[in-house]
C-alpha cells in the first residue's frame, strides 16, 4: 500500500468516524399544560404554517402598536424553526387578531391582570364543533393613569402575555414567575413559557379556526 | 479562530511567483446532510437543500508532482425543516442559508488526468435572517475535506475540470447551545462541480 492510498484511507476513516456524531436536543420537559380540558375533548389549537403570518389589527391608542411589536418580536424569537409569525395590519377587516382598548361585551375566557391594567382575549371558541370564529379579540384597558411610567410598563407586560393567548396558550402557567401567569410581573416570557409554546406547536390540534364571514 | 485563519491566510500568500500560481474557477451543486435532529412529538431535521456552488481556487507547485493550495466554495440554497414521523411527513421553509468555505489543501496525481485533493478549512454559516436557530448569528466551524479533480485541455489555455469534493464538519450555534442542545451534528457535503482551470503547460 502506497503512502497516498493510506493518507487517503486514514482521512476517509477519520471522516465516517467523526460521521456517527449527532447533536443533542433537549427534551422539553418543564412545560404547563396550554390546552382547554373540556371533557371528553381537549381543545389545542396553533396557526397552521398556511396560515402565517397572523395579521394582527391594533388600535392606536396607549402604545398598544408598540407594545404588540414588541410582543411579536419577543414570541417569535422563541421559535427555532419559525413555526409563528405575526405582523401588524392596518385593515382591522383583514385581521385574524384585533388589539383594542376597551372592557369586552361579553364573556370572556382569559383574563390577565397586573396592578395598573388589565387584559383579556376574548376567544369565539364552540367547544361542540372545536371551531375558533376568527377574529381573536384582545382587549388591553388601564386602571391607572395610562401615563404613568408603570402604567405604560403594565400594558408591555399585558401585551406579551395575550399575545401568548393568540399564539395558542389557551391558559394560564401556574407559576407566578411565567408571562403566562393569570397576573403576571416578568416583563417577557421565561424559558417555561417559550418551551411550552415550542411543545404546542408540534403538538397534535383539535380546534380550527376559520373567519366570521368564511 | 484566530491561528487557523492566519495559518489559511499564510498559505494563501505563500505563492512565491505568480508564474507558478494555477488557478480556477468551477460551478456546480452542493449537497448537505442533516444540520439539527429535534424531537417534539415527532422527529424533524433541518437540512439545507441542494444548493448551486462557485469554486474558485489556487495552488503553487511543491515538490515534483505536488501543489499547496487554497479553494473557496460559497454555496446558497433553502434551509428546510422536514418532519419525518409517521404519517406526519411535511416540510417548512425556513429561508435561505449561504455558507462560505476555504479549504488549504495539498494535491497530487493519482493516475493519468485525475489528481487527489485534501485539506482542512473553515466554513462560515451565512443566514438570511438571524432567527431562530440562527438567532445568535452564523456560526464558524473548521472542516477537512478531500476528493478528485479531472482535467483535460479544452481550449489554449485552459483546461476543462470536473472535480468532486466531500467535506465533513460539526455543526451548532450558540443559540441552540443555549437552549439546552448538547454535541454537534456531524454534517457532511458533497458537491460536484465543472470550470476551467489555468493549464499549467503555459506557465513560464
Amino acid at each position: 500500500m502506497t503512502r497516498r492510498v493510506r493518507m487517503a484511507t486514514l482521512v476517509a476513516t477519520v471522516a465516517a468516524l467523526a460521521g456517527c456524531g449527532e447533536i443533542g436536543a433537549p427534551t422539553r420537559s418543564d412545560i404547563y399544560e396550554w390546552r382547554i380540558i373540556s371533557t371528553p375533548d381537549t381543545l389545542a389549537f396553533h396557526w397552521p404554517r398556511e396560515a402565517l403570518p397572523v395579521r394582527i389589527w391594533v388600535q392606536d391608542i396607549y402604545d398598544l402598536p408598540m407594545h404588540t411589536q414588541n410582543a411579536i418580536d419577543g414570541w417569535k424569537s422563541g421559535f427555532l424553526y419559525r413555526e409563528w409569525d405575526a405582523v401588524l395590519v392596518s385593515d382591522s377587516l383583514d385581521a385574524d387578531v384585533l388589539v383594542l382598548s376597551k372592557f369586552p361585551n361579553g364573556p370572556t375566557i382569559l383574563l390577565g391582570t397586573v396592578q395598573e391594567c388589565e387584559g383579556y382575549t376574548d376567544l369565539a371558541l364552540d367547544t361542540d364543533t372545536k371551531v375558533l370564529t376568527l377574529p381573536i379579540r384582545i382587549y388591553a384597558v388601564p386602571r391607572y393613569d395610562p401615563d404613568l411610567e408603570a402604567t405604560k410598563a403594565c400594558f408591555g407586560i399585558v401585551m406579551y402575555h395575550e399575545i401568548g393567548h393568540a399564539i395558542g396558550i389557551f391558559r394560564h402557567s401556574p407559576d407566578p414567575a411565567d408571562i403566562m401567569y393569570f397576573n403576571p410581573t416578568t416583563a417577557t416570557p421565561t424559558q417555561r413559557d417559550f418551551q411550552t409554546a415550542e411543545v404546542l406547536y408540534h403538538a397534535r390540534t383539535t380546534v380550527t379556526a376559520t373567519h366570521a364571514d368564511d | 479562530m484566530k491561528r487557523p485563519l492566519l495559518v489559511l491566510a499564510l498559505a494563501a500568500l505563500a505563492a512565491p511567483a505568480h508564474a507558478q500560481l494555477d488557478y480556477y474557477g468551477r460551478l456546480g451543486l452542493t449537497g448537505s446532510s442533516t444540520l439539527v435532529r429535534d424531537v417534539l412529538f415527532q422527529p424533524f431535521e433541518t437540512k439545507q437543500g441542494l444548493s448551486p456552488t462557485l469554486v474558485a481556487g489556487l495552488s503553487i507547485p511543491v515538490g515534483t508532482d505536488n501543489r499547496l493550495g487554497i479553494e473557496a466554495q460559497l454555496t446558497s440554497g433553502s434551509l428546510e425543516a422536514e418532519t419525518t414521523g409517521e404519517g406526519a411527513e411535511s416540510t417548512a421553509d425556513l429561508g435561505r442559508l449561504t455558507t462560505l468555505s476555504a479549504l488549504a489543501n495539498a494535491e497530487g496525481a493519482v493516475t493519468g488526468p485525475i489528481r487527489w485533493r485534501i485539506g482542512i478549512g473553515l466554513i462560515q454559516y451565512l443566514p438570511s435572517e438571524e432567527a431562530g436557530l440562527f438567532a445568535q448569528g452564523g456560526p464558524l466551524r473548521y472542516f477537512v475535506g478531500g476528493g478528485l479533480d479531472f482535467r483535460r485541455p479544452a481550449f489554449s489555455s485552459w483546461d476543462l475540470m470536473i472535480s468532486a469534493r466531500y467535506d465533513f464538519h460539526r455543526f451548532t450555534t450558540d443559540e441552540l447551545r443555549d437552549r439546552g442542545f448538547t454535541q454537534a451534528q456531524g454534517v457532511q457535503r458533497g458537491s460536484l462541480t465543472v470550470g476551467l482551470a489555468r493549464s499549467r503547460r503555459i506557465a513560464p
